[in-house]
């Protein structure tokens, strides 16, 4: 995408009030996310017996958990752990699925079937099924829990980027560039894939609504996150025994996901009416 | 060279009758669903036994640091996942392979001795009764509701419904399942919430009375309510653009023009083909009914096979999780395929093109 394509997007996408709500929320989830180590107004893991199970005050603004912990720190700290997840694994799907998807489009034949038939069998299965699976095999910690949501969603990536290969391929200037002796690494990464990425970025800010998700059911499994260090999931989790004596211990994260996700999905939503009205790929998370 | 020669006005029959049943398009679809169902199979054992600390190895690991000696740990670690460590693994493969196609998955090596189809068994019909129920649920009420949206298009009713599938669409259905806790639960103490744990009371007997019909009642409702909601937006607003398509197409303009009755556009010329889709995903949704929701059933505490498999991933009980993504695995394959059938039977269009797909 050149500049001037860049900015007008842009101005576009200011004119759109629900696609500026998401860029709101998203970009006060980022701040929190980045400088939490130094905004929490607790530690987010010291132990406090004597506060145990507060409700929401003045003291606590969301009250605390069975172990004393401040949750608006855990929260906080939370957001950190989650966008950091969410960021490498959807990154890692975006590169990852897009290079396939390319190479599979431009190499066509056997290796595009070969390809395109694994990536239809990951497309087939449940979302949170498969990202349970490779979880469960390898294992909990931050880059298992990355590598199996990369390897969830980089289907949807490279099915897109295959999309708009097959279509470049038979334009005129990509035969123009052929037949002037360009190689084929040169004729990918030059000429097709900078002409093929914009469907691909209208998958992204969705992408990240569902690694979100998904980092937080697999953290609620036991699978994402290593406690004590917070994460949404993990927190619902603990929650979950509490919920008759501190229901505020499930409503903060469940908020703190809803919110999260919808910033994704605003965003998300306004930036494929301008780029793509046709689009619809979804993968929904069951 | 004699057998070639004698054989040559026979084999371009044969060979007819071999390039029929290969170009045929149910044998096609069946063999890419076996094949699938292998490959799946092939990867769970390599990855669950061939892989640098893969299970196999953490068990046997695990075992001594319990006080059992290499040898013994080395044998029951063989036992319970039903492998024979000294062949080769190869062979090793191909018996897993054997006893999988046997419907033997081996044992759990958390709930000794429990056998892992055994296992699977007893949770099942529990998740296909709530799963079943819920789905077919959603794709009346969907259907229903869909329709009426797209009949009354820009009604008061239309975006009323609108905005509330779209928001119930958005939410994930484990923040939904949360909600009715908090609410249905401990809010408005509708429910007893502790008593509704598990899929029946513990002292009731399973059988076919009423007393017994309205105890799994009690325990699903919520969770039932809470499958409904999380999927039924979806359903819903496909329905609607199904029908506003369809409504849309020059042969119910002729037969609004030939003056039928509006009851008998609806059924044979409007329903017929704006429910088409939702049949495919419909059965492509009943492959998922046995996977059921590890989310929602952990939440609900609803002893099921998502519930199973929660607790086999927390429990580190390979066996068991092998054996439950095998059977998701298998189900999702059939009913993938049972849809694209079902599509060509449903739509004669398709039938005569799907040859050449």
């Amino acid at each position: 995408m050149n500049k001037a394509a860049g900015s007008s997007l842009l101005r576009r996408l200011g004119r759109s009030p629900s696609a500026m709500a998401g860029l709101f929320i998203i970009t006060t989830y980022a701040v929190v996310a980045l400088f939490s180590t130094w905004l929490t107004p607790y530690s987010p893991v010291a132990q406090n017996p004597a506060d145990r199970l507060l409700a929401p005050n003045g003291q606590y603004w969301v009250g605390t958990d069975e172990f004393g912990r401040d949750i608006f720190s855990r929260l906080m700290v939370g957001a950190t752990n989650s966008l950091t997840v969410a960021m490498l694994s959807v990154s890692l799907a975006f590169v990852g699925g897009t290079l396939l998807g390319t190479v599979s489009g431009y190499a066509g034949g056997w290796t595009d079937n070969v390809i395109m038939r694994l990536v239809d069998l990951m497309f087939a299965f449940p979302a949170l099924l498969l990202a349970l699976a490779i979880a469960a095999a390898l294992g909990p910690g931050l880059r298992n829990t990355v590598i199996a949501i990369a390897v969830v969603y980089l289907p949807i990536f490279a099915r897109v980027a295959r999309g708009s290969v097959l279509l470049l391929k038979g334009l005129e200037f990509v035969e123009a560039s052929r037949s002037l002796g360009v190689g084929h690494a040169r004729l990918i990464f030059k000429h097709i894939l900078p002409n093929a990425i914009a469907p691909s970025l209208v998958q992204l800010s969705l992408a990240f609504s569902w690694a979100i998700l998904t980092e937080a059911a697999l953290s609620f499994l036991g699978l994402g996150t290593i406690p004590p260090n917070p994460s949404w999931g993990s927190m619902l989790s603990d929650a979950r025994k509490m919920m008759e004596l501190a229901p505020w211990m499930a409503v903060a994260p469940g908020l703190a996901i809803m919110f999260c996700v919808l910033g994704f999905n605003l965003l998300g939503d306004g930036v494929r009416d301008i780029l793509d009205p046709h689009l619809h790929l979804t993968k929904k998370i069951t | 060279m004699a057998t070639i020669t004698t054989s040559t006005p026979t084999e371009p029959a044969a060979l007819g009758v071999i390039r029929k049943i290969a170009s045929s398009f149910l044998l096609r679809r069946l063999a890419k669903a076996l094949f699938s169902i292998w490959l799946v199979t092939s990867i769970t054992f390599f990855v669950i036994r061939a892989m640098p600390g893969n299970a196999v190895d953490v068990l046997i690991q695990e075992l001594t640091t319990q006080g059992v000696s290499p040898e013994d740990a080395r044998n029951q670690a063989a036992a319970l996942m039903n492998i024979d460590l000294d062949k080769p693994l190869p062979v090793q493969y191909l018996d897993y392979l054997g006893n999988v196609v046997r419907g033997d998955l081996g044992s759990s090596y958390k709930s000794a001795g429990l056998g892992v189809s055994d296992m699977i068994a007893q949770v099942l019909p529990w998740t296909l009764f709530s799963v079943g129920l819920a789905l077919l649920i959603t794709f009346v009420l969907g259907v229903a509701l869909g329709a009426i949206m797209a009949y009354r298009r820009d009604t008061w009713i239309d975006h009323l419904l609108s905005n509330i599938a779209a928001t119930l669409d958005a939410i994930s259905p484990y923040l939904i399942g949360l909600l009715a806790i908090l609410l249905f639960g401990i809010t408005w103490k509708w429910v007893p919430i502790m008593e509704m744990r598990g899929a029946m009371s513990p002292g009731i007997k399973p059988a076919f009375t009423l007393e017994f019909l309205a105890d799994i009642f009690m325990h699903v409702r919520v969770l039932l309510l809470v499958y409904v909601l999380s999927s039924i937006g979806s359903w819903m607003l496909q329905m609607k653009s199904n029908t506003v398509a369809t409504l849309g197409e020059d042969y119910v303009t002729v037969a609004r023009a030939r003056g039928l009755t509006d009851g008998r556009i609806l059924t044979a010329y409007v329903g017929r083909n704006a429910t088409l889709p939702l049949f495919t995903r419909l059965a492509i949704s009943v492959g998922f009914i046995v996977g059921g929701s590890v989310l929602l059933e952990t939440l609900f505490t609803y002893r099921g096979v998502g519930f199973l498999l929660a607790r086999s991933i927390s429990e580190r009980d390979y066996p068991v999780m092998q054996g439950v993504f095998l059977i998701i695995t298998a189900s999702v394959v059939v009913s993938n395929l049972l849809a694209d059938y079902l599509y060509g039977w449903l739509d004669p269009r398709v039938r005569i093109a799907g040859g050449d797909n």
